[in-house]
């Protein structure tokens, strides 16, 4: 059987240059199919155990959000969350993030005064210039977050830069913060996007709350083709509904 | 006769899920957790609660929907729902299906606690 395989496989060889090419072409085809699952399957369990380990050393920092939530004294929440070992101090700032995303009042204030102590602000504004856009996008959404108001020209500095999606991290990043400073980089910034983000933009801009009610009509003006009759009743109504609401 | 400390947490977010749980355990209730509406009827006769706090865009079944088929089965227990500042029109829907209160989110712990204790039974 084995022999019968090498007399086929070297009748191949022996034949047309064409053929040799194909059987070759198929058996390096397969080889980088089979090498591709096997990076995609060590790939997978690599973060599926980077996850699983991250989650573990996290559930260890959940007794100071109870702290944060029963309003201890703040040496003791940042005692709590200060990270324990190498490595746990990502863990922390994703897990603080996170809890900072769904709370405001004295926890929210707690949390981001813990989020100063432990270096994760100054970190985020170092992260602002890195090269890489991973990296500055996860430094725009944990500042806008963490609603850090000094990071502001920082993040109007990005829109000059960077392609669209990093350039919409930061806009969302700015209308989280609510400063009301960036309100008109919204209009410049509108110039660079293309007018199917024009109603997403307006909807961030009314973040911002009644000062924003004039910078998302000029936008409309600004911008008549990318707001069809649809939208542009959908935005005037949300403003409106806003205006009676306050 | 229900029991005055039982709170069910209908939401499917699993951070804010913990918030609610940890808010309530720390104020000496005793909160049940589940990720969608869908057996709220069931769960909440099973359990009889003094309390209810609902998410209302949840998969499965929605808040509002969950809201309305508790009061429809005669559940009596205050439901304050929890909506984004975002969706006011949820917010109407959700108190003419029957929900007695609404809590914005993301929450403020202590408002929370101003809205449930004068719902809790003493």
């Amino acid at each position: 059987m084995r022999a019968r395989f090498f007399r086929t496989f070297l009748l191949v060889f022996e034949g047309r240059l064409s053929l040799r090419i194909v059987v070759l072409a198929t058996v390096l085809l397969v080889w980088v199919v089979a090498l591709l699952f096997a990076y995609m399957a060590l790939y997978r369990i690599y973060h599926r155990i980077r996850a699983d380990y991250r989650a573990r050393r996290a559930r260890l920092y959940m007794p100071a959000i109870e702290l944060v939530l029963l309003e201890e004294p703040y040496e003791q929440v940042l005692a709590a969350l200060r990270p324990k070992r190498w490595g746990d101090k990502s863990v922390v700032h994703e897990m603080m993030v996170e809890n900072m995303r769904h709370v405001v009042g004295a926890p929210f204030d707690f949390l981001g005064r813990a989020a100063r102590d432990l270096g994760f602000v100054a970190a985020d504004l170092r992260s602002l210039r890195s090269p890489n856009k991973l990296v500055r996008g996860l430094a725009l959404e944990s500042l806008g977050v963490m609603r850090i108001h000094e990071a502001v020209p920082d993040i109007i500095a990005i829109l000059d830069h960077g392609g669209a999606d990093i350039r919409l991290t930061a806009l969302r990043a700015l209308a989280a913060i609510g400063d009301v400073s960036a309100l008109p980089h919204f209009l410049a910034a509108s110039d660079r996007l293309s007018p199917p983000m024009m109603v997403r933009l307006a909807s961030l801009m009314m973040e911002f709350g009644p000062p924003a009610r004039v910078t998302v009509r000029q936008l409309i003006e600004r911008h008549p083709d990318a707001f069809n009759v649809r939208t542009t009743a959908l935005v005037l109504r949300e403003i409106t509904s806003r205006e009676f609401a306050e | 006769m229900p029991n005055p400390k039982r709170i069910l947490i209908f939401e499917d977010n699993p951070s804010i899920r913990t918030l609610l749980k940890l808010f309530c355990e720390k104020r000496g209730l005793e909160p049940l957790v589940f990720e969608d509406a869908v057996d709220a009827v069931a769960l909440t006769v099973e359990h009889d609660p003094a309390l209810i706090l609902m998410d209302i865009i949840m998969p499965g079944k929605d808040g509002v929907q969950a809201t309305r088929d508790l009061r429809r089965a005669g559940v009596a227990a205050p439901i304050i729902v929890l909506t984004s500042k975002h969706y006011e029109e949820d917010r109407v829907r959700a108190l003419e299906a029957g929900a007695t209160g609404f809590m914005l989110k993301p929450f403020n712990p202590a408002k929370l606690d101003e809205l449930i204790r004068p719902l809790l039974p003493s």
